[in-house]
């Protein structure tokens, strides 16, 4: 008999978000590189039917329930983070980080498919920087309420403006064949993306140490923006603000010497960070997950499609020297088994190290804020996945109660964290009543400069600062600290924010 | 190949219309552009083209017997509905008569014929063929606009 083995690492995880809501599957678009503790695993409830003929048998076994639940562990990148982050979160959770310098509103209404400009009022600030002699071309998103909500695409735009309060900006050419694609009243809102946002005016050798763009909004200091985002020649360079030559367009030196790694044609935008802001919402949208098992490459294994899934955990960890990692738990309604594998399509972007994260611990960026050698933040949505109807499957999940408990863990150098914790001060000296109280906020940033990722929570309720045990090894004394995040009583608008900062200018 | 085999590894010519640059899994090899011609290069960024399955870029309808009887049977391309049922048009109750519809992939826009400028056979061949620019894309929102037409047994829902 011949035996055909599978590769127990032939296999993908694939996510996407069901954009037409419940009980509409989507086919992957995002596949983030699985580690070891990846799994997918029926969740039945069965019942044993004990009836009376004369035997002492079991007579049958039945269903009574089925879902799925799926576990993803992985290193994420940029913006497959913000997608799974977005999904613990809840709806509407992303917000875009709108520039200071850029946002206003239309003076007049525009009609998708249409309309090849737009009119933005005198209140826009920022405006007087798009006229002459600013040239090039900048992004606006159109539509997006204050910070970018929901309902807004972002359109190019050809400078300079016209006009000197109202301004009319042209729609360039290769934006959807010059046409605004969707209709807005008047009144709606225009912001900016990214805080710098222009456009080489000339084309850029490789290898060269200069750049020259169409306009200066946001342009200070030494900034780190993104040439070419989302194409080939995509790369990201520091820009030196002081070297700046020019009264428009304007040229700039790359900070401390650096040369360009790609050439860029006219055109090619030039942008600072994308900010989203992502913040614990009222409840989830669904997703569907898909696990191929031993598909890929000709292999027999299973394709399973799940359909409205919610997730149920998101714990984020790190320890000296590795790199950022996700465990994500999903739980899902109903599952197909699709026979064949999808187009597996990863993201080209780095993980983040746990070396670049800049901590700050109860509101200070020194003492035991130094001294972190891993940490976990988790949030779990304590889904509720007992509302089953007409069917074997759920007939929904609905995020619970939110719950976002940190642990440290940190090389001991002082009595201050287990003061807090069971004297109610880091000065105090006796049983307290007070719980100890304090803060988080932590940032990992690439070595690009270009993409990070920040958590901040509030406020901090200490539940537990383990005093170390002494041991003759001599090794240093490590104390393990449990936090839970509150509200403060509704004080606090979140428990859990996390920032990401990448090159996707389109809500998550 | 039964029918529904068939349907399943149909492809298509598609445009990458995704944000950010992207790397297809080595296990996937061999890919191919919409030109049919084989891809040496794993990264996609914007405006690159790509033969993909049509179920994963106009989605896919499944049909699941509400009483478990009958075997699931995959219906078609997009949102397909079986003959006897191409009156009904609301989601909700073609839902409950079994059918299960699948979005496709939002990053990914199918191109028409008229989009593809076709090759020569010499062309194809060429190790560095230069890659005649693909015209821009229709936008689309929505993924019924990604569609392709419906599969012969099955009808489009409106």
């Amino acid at each position: 008999m011949v035996v055909v083995p599978i590769r127990g690492d032939n296999a993908y995880v694939g996510l996407a978000k069901q954009t037409s809501g419940q009980g509409i599957a989507a086919a992957p678009n995002v596949f983030p590189r699985w580690l070891d503790g990846s799994s997918l695993e029926f969740n039945t409830s069965n019942s044993d039917v004990w009836e009376g003929d004369g035997s002492r048998r079991l007579s049958q076994v039945i269903k009574t329930r089925q879902s799925v639940k799926i576990k993803l562990v992985f290193n994420p990148r940029p913006v497959e983070l913000g997608f799974v982050a977005r999904a613990a979160m809840g709806q509407n959770s992303d917000t875009l980080v709108a520039p200071a310098d850029q946002g206003g509103t239309l003076n007049a209404g525009v009609t998708g498919g249409t309309s090849t400009s737009i009119v933005v009022a005198s209140g826009y600030v920022g405006g007087a920087s798009l006229v002459a002699p600013a040239t090039g071309s900048i992004q606006l998103a159109v539509g997006s309420a204050a910070g970018g909500t929901s309902g807004y695409e972002v359109a190019t735009f050809t400078l300079p403006a016209t006009g000197t309060g109202p301004w009319t900006l042209n729609v360039a050419a290769g934006y959807n064949s010059g046409k605004i694609k969707n209709t807005y009243a008047s009144a709606s809102p225009v912001n900016g993306v990214s805080t710098i946002n222009t456009s080489l005016t000339s084309a850029a050798t490789k290898g060269a140490t200069t750049i020259v763009v169409g306009n200066q909004l946001g342009i200070t200091g030494t900034p780190v923006v993104m040439i070419d985002p989302g194409l080939s020649t995509e790369e990201i360079v520091t820009i030196n603000a002081g070297s700046v030559t020019g009264t428009g367009p304007w040229t700039y030196t790359l900070n401390g010497g650096a040369t360009l790694q790609f050439a860029h044609s006219i055109g090619a935008l030039v942008e600072s960070p994308v900010g989203h802001t992502l913040t614990d919402q009222y409840d989830g949208d669904y997703y569907t997950t898909e696990v191929c098992i031993g598909g890929l490459s000709g292999g027999a294994g299973p394709t399973l499609r799940v359909r409205d899934c919610k997730v149920n955990s998101l714990k984020r960890s790190s320890k000296a020297g590795e790199l950022l990692t996700y465990e994500v738990e999903l739980e899902g309604i109903a599952t197909t088994s699709t026979g064949a594998p999808a187009t597996v399509t990863l993201e080209n972007h780095n993980p983040f190290f746990f070396t670049s994260g800049v901590w700050t611990l109860n509101g200070s960026a020194t003492g035991d804020a130094l001294q972190i050698d891993s940490f976990d933040v988790t949030q779990k949505n304590n889904l509720d996945t007992s509302i089953q109807t007409e069917a074997i499957t759920l007939a929904a999940i609905i995020f619970g109660n939110v719950q976002v408990d940190v642990a440290l863990n940190i090389v001991m150098q002082n009595a201050n964290l287990i003061n807090l914790t069971y004297f109610g001060s880091t000065a105090g000296a006796a049983d307290a009543q007070a719980i100890g109280s304090g803060s988080l906020a932590v940032t990992f940033t690439q070595v690009d400069g270009f993409h990070s990722v920040q958590y901040t929570l509030t406020t901090l309720h200490y539940t537990k600062t383990g005093v170390p045990q002494p041991k003759k090894d001599g090794k240093a004394f490590r104390i393990p600290i449990s936090a839970s995040s509150v509200s403060n009583q509704g004080a606090n608008t979140f428990v859990l924010q996390e920032i990401i900062s990448n090159g996707q200018t389109a809500l998550y | 190949m039964t029918e529904q085999e068939d349907i399943r590894k149909r492809k298509v010519p598609c445009l990458y219309i995704g944000e950010h640059p992207i790397r297809l899994s080595p296990m996937g090899r061999p890919y191919f552009d919409a030109r049919g011609r084989l891809l040496k290069k794993l990264d996609l960024v914007a405006g690159d083209t790509l033969m993909l399955p049509e179920v994963e870029v106009a989605g896919m309808t499944y049909w699941h017997d509400p009483s478990g009887v009958a075997e699931s049977e995959l219906i078609g391309v997009g949102k397909a509905v079986k003959a006897e049922h191409a009156d009904i048009g609301e989601q909700e109750v073609l839902q409950a008569l079994g059918y299960e519809f699948h979005d496709g992939r939002p990053d990914f826009l199918q191109l028409d014929a008229s989009q593809i400028v076709a090759l020569s056979d010499e062309e194809a061949t060429a190790p560095d063929a230069p890659v005649p620019p693909v015209p821009p894309a229709p936008s689309s929102s929505s993924s019924s606009s990604k569609k392709a037409a419906a599969a012969p047994a099955a009808e489009e829902v409106s």
